[in-house]
């Protein structure tokens, strides 16, 4: 009695419950034998667009892991093996620091506070190459809502994915080569002498690196996105994204054109050549038989 | 699986205006206000009818504006640190609401956990999660 009628005064206004007979969590018994209580189904929208990186070659992986390291290695690592031994103390201070660009901020400072004399100095060391690469996730962002980067690189190990999920479709929409690298912040964190990196990205212009992003470049498989693709599926990994923006402006004029003579046909035509449209996707779920839940207005009390 | 699936054509709808709404600001990126519109008709059809969305749709769109959150088009997503945790905070451009998600590598929504799936039933121990207990 007492869960039915709790299921039905929470959900008496949910026109979406599908009954189900089937091996369901037991209810608090009140005292009398009542085997199963039906199962109650919620139906959720599900996303149509999946959106998720492409995959990439094993070997394409060890090749860009070792390039990058062994580039890192005869650039920076003899320059910011100080970098390295002044960071400790600083992390034994921040503990709940873990994104990089936000340590990078805070060696600037230290540099300026105090002007060692010794050549061991804090922060970066050569501050030229630090210029071009973008590290941690929030500058890659950064950089690329300004269109700044001509190679994006992202660590496959991350938990959870919410935090680089974002960059999927920012990258996609500036047409930059981005491809997700599993291992890349355990292998190049302690190279740099950074605690981890999540993100990596090259700005344009770089003289020190032109070789790895050329090199990395044709090895990085394209991206998709759904609805971004028709524009940018010729594309692949060119950065010339205003050439492609011309031609979609063309196709649009005529499109428009036609759709204003024709009315109907014409456009359900256009639709279905330009962007196909996903199948609707519904997710069934089980509720949380574990949910917490208000006590009930009646005396029969739920203890929290 | 349930074939005939309660207001199959609203859902049918609300997917068909989450994709138009996707390839209007494909198509044209300053014409945020006619996704903004198909955006708010699909919530005002969801509130009516009291259809459940997924978390990974309800996340991309605004709850105050109801715009279609495309980071870098619509809304900027960093990541922040407050109280000695991580969070990703996405900020509407439109009407600069945001929202934040804690980054912890243990959570995981109900929705993707394996126990809540239709075909997983056999499998429904009770998940121990820190943010439930059972009622007694």
């Amino acid at each position: 009695m007492g869960p039915c009628l709790l299921g039905a005064t929470l959900r008496a206004d949910c026109p979406l419950r599908v009954f189900k007979m089937a091996a369901a969590p037991q209810a608090p018994g009140r005292g009398s034998v009542r085997k199963t209580r039906p199962l109650t189904v919620k139906t959720s929208l599900n996303n149509p667009f999946v959106l998720c990186w492409s995959t990439l070659e094993r070997e394409d992986m060890m090749f860009i892991l070792q390039t990058l390291e062994d580039r890192f290695r005869s650039v920076g690592l003899q320059k910011i093996e100080d970098k390295k031994k002044r960071k400790k103390p600083l992390l034994i201070k921040e503990q709940g620091r873990e994104k990089c660009g936000l340590d990078i901020g805070l060696i600037e400072d230290l540099k300026e506070e105090k002007p060692d004399a010794d050549q061991q100095a804090s922060g970066w060391t050569s501050v030229h190459v630090r210029k071009q690469l973008a590290l941690g996730v929030n500058e890659v962002t950064r950089a690329l809502e300004r269109s700044e980067l001509l190679l994006v690189l992202v660590c496959k190990s991350v938990k959870p994915a919410i935090i680089t999920s974002h960059l999927i479709q920012l990258s996609v929409s500036r047409s930059v080569p981005a491809c997700q690298v599993p291992r890349l912040s355990e292998r190049i964190a302690p190279v740099i002498g950074l605690k981890c990196v999540l993100a990596l990205g090259f700005r344009k212009g770089t003289s020190d690196f032109a070789d790895e992003v050329r090199a990395i470049i044709p090895r990085v498989p394209s991206l998709n996105v759904p609805w971004l693709q028709d524009r940018i599926e010729d594309s692949g990994e060119s950065i010339e994204m205003e050439l492609l923006e011309d031609q979609d402006k063309e196709i649009l004029d005529t499109s428009f054109e036609d759709l204003s003579k024709h009315k109907r046909k014409f456009a359900e035509g256009k639709l279905g050549s330009a962007i196909a449209l996903q199948p609707l996707k519904i997710k069934k779920l089980i509720p949380n038989p574990n949910k917490i839940r208000k006590p009930p207005k009646s005396k029969k009390t739920i203890l929290k | 699986m349930a074939g005939p699936v309660k207001d199959r054509e609203a859902f049918q709808r609300l997917s068909f205006l989450y994709q138009a709404a996707h390839c209007v600001l494909a198509q044209d990126p300053e014409n945020q206000a006619l996704a903004r519109f198909y955006c708010h008709t699909e919530r005002t059809i969801a509130k009516r009818l009291v259809l459940r969305q997924d978390p990974s749709v309800k996340r991309t769109l605004c709850r105050g504006c109801s715009s279609l959150l495309i980071p870098g088009l619509t809304c900027t997503q960093r990541q922040r640190r407050r109280r000695g945790q991580r969070w990703t905070v996405q900020t509407c451009l439109t009407c600069q609401r945001s929202q934040r998600f804690l980054n912890d590598p243990k959570h995981l929504l109900w929705g993707d956990r394996p126990e809540a799936q239709l075909g997983n039933q056999a499998a429904s121990a009770k998940h121990s999660s820190p943010h439930s207990h059972p009622p007694s």
